[in-house]
């Protein structure tokens, strides 16, 4: 009879017998499917708002549990990076790259790492109002979503420098599972009606469960473009915390880094004789002195981007990172102060 | 306005004895049935008598508050074929139930008698 998948369904919920015989008797007399099929749904939907409800001081323990276990977790993971950080503050005035998140050290991370543990906090609360009742639906869910889960990584994967992959892999699922379990720690959890399934199995089965939702939940949003995994070597050293991490998020309104913009010649000038160059800095003009003879030593524009240097008379001009190289232009360029 | 009202008689009465409509209609009906209270009885009563369709789910649901409260007490029962073997479950209202259903409906029927526009004092 079609009803007896629904009948499975109420059990696998674990719901009382008696409802489920009310149910049945019920649906005897009036000989509706789809009343049937509404009733299941309604009362499973209602016993876990009731179960939540009820629980909801152990809900929120287990939802603080997780997040603690997260949090230490992000916390010692980015140990290095704070380190550096501490070493070096000069690095958080640099505003070059806003839109820049990383998955912990930067000091953009806590966004993220606060939509980690919202996520992570709506699974424990999804699963948390089954958890006193635990059953087949344990299996069943996880079931569900480890295949969903196993796509998302391995589309993270695709792509990844080898030891983002394995950093990003070990580190997030280590503290997925350990918030899980942490969480479900918290939550009494009564012996199995039936006692056909071990309890280390009920544990396991949810606390993977768990992870899976939450690895569903970040796959939506990595597929959604909220977030992107990009390796580290596609950033710009400067990009990075001191200290270094592997892996990077970028937001959605994050450009890709660039290198320091055009020098800006009209501020940079070379003496008419080419001994001298001339240049703007902090409202004060410097003058510094060029070696003579066929090339220069190379000087550092005030940026730090650019390299000029003298070659057969002629000045030439050179990005720091190699990839951009502007025309020669000659002492003979007229110097013109901007005033 | 109506949230105070209702604030108010929460205030007045100590917070156990606070009974909702649903929770109300549940233990009025149990109350009706006698003997013969169990969950299908239940919902057919409030369908047939308070004109509403009910899941199963939430008179279970609200039963197992009232007997958290001490308002009912439930015993396994006798199981039939066309339950497919399952038990029923009865309810039965208990003292405390009764005192707290009068109570409430003593509170509401003050509370109509203060609002002769729509028909209060009827009661």
């Amino acid at each position: 009879v079609r009803h007896h998948r629904a009948v499975r369904l109420l059990e696998a919920f674990g719901l009382s017998e008696p409802l489920i015989g009310d149910l049945e008797e019920e649906f005897r007399r009036r000989g509706s499917g789809l009343w049937y099929w509404r009733q299941t749904l309604a009362t499973i939907a209602v016993s876990m708002v009731e179960d939540l409800r009820a629980r909801r001081w152990r809900v929120l323990a287990a939802i603080l549990a997780g997040w603690a276990v997260l949090l230490s977790w992000a916390v010692v993971w980015s140990l290095p990076s704070w380190r550096g950080l501490a070493a070096d503050p000069a690095w958080l005035a640099d505003t070059r790259y806003p839109g820049v998140l990383g998955v912990s050290g930067s000091p953009h991370s806590l966004a993220l790492l606060l939509l980690t543990m919202c996520l992570v906090a709506m699974s424990a609360a999804g699963v948390a109002g089954r958890i006193a009742r635990p059953g087949r639906s344990g299996l069943l869910l996880f079931l569900l979503t480890l295949p969903v889960y196993s796509i998302a990584a391995c589309q993270w994967m695709v792509g990844q420098a080898p030891q983002a992959v394995l950093t990003f892999g070990v580190t997030h699922a280590l503290a997925m599972t350990s918030a899980f379990v942490a969480g479900l720690w918290s939550l009494p959890m009564k012996e199995n009606r039936k006692g056909k399934m071990p309890r280390s199995l009920v544990y396991g089965g949810w606390a993977l469960g768990g992870l899976g939702l939450g690895g569903l939940a970040l796959a939506a949003a990595l597929l959604t473009g909220r977030v992107e995994l990009i390796p580290v070597a596609r950033i710009p050293a400067e990009a990075l915390t001191p200290g270094g991490q592997s892996v990077w998020v970028r937001g959605m309104e994050a450009e890709t880094p660039r290198p320091p913009d055009e020098p800006e010649i009209g501020r940079i000038r070379f003496s008419p004789d080419g001994r001298f160059l001339a240049y703007v800095s902090d409202g004060e003009i410097h003058v510094r002195a060029l070696d003579g003879g066929e090339s220069s030593r190379p000087v550092w524009s005030p940026d730090g981007g650019w390299i000029f240097y003298m070659e057969d008379g002629e000045i030439h001009a050179r990005s720091v990172n190699g990839d951009r190289i502007i025309e020669p232009f000659g002492p003979q360029d007229p110097v013109m102060s901007p005033d | 306005l109506q949230s105070g009202i209702l604030f108010i008689i929460v205030e007045e009465m100590s917070p156990r004895s606070y009974l909702n409509s649903f929770e109300l209609m549940v233990l009025l009906a149990v109350l009706r049935l006698g003997e013969d209270a169990y969950g299908v009885t239940i919902s057919r009563e409030i369908e047939a008598e308070g004109g509403r369709q009910v899941a199963l789910g939430s008179v279970y649901a609200t039963l197992d508050r009232l007997e958290g409260k001490g308002l009912v007490t439930s015993a396994i029962g006798d199981s039939t074929p066309e339950r497919g073997g399952r038990a029923k479950r009865y309810f039965h209202v208990t003292r405390q139930g009764l005192r707290e259903a009068r109570q409430t409906q003593r509170a509401l029927t003050r509370l109509w008698k203060g609002l002769p526009e729509v028909g209060g004092g009827a009661t």
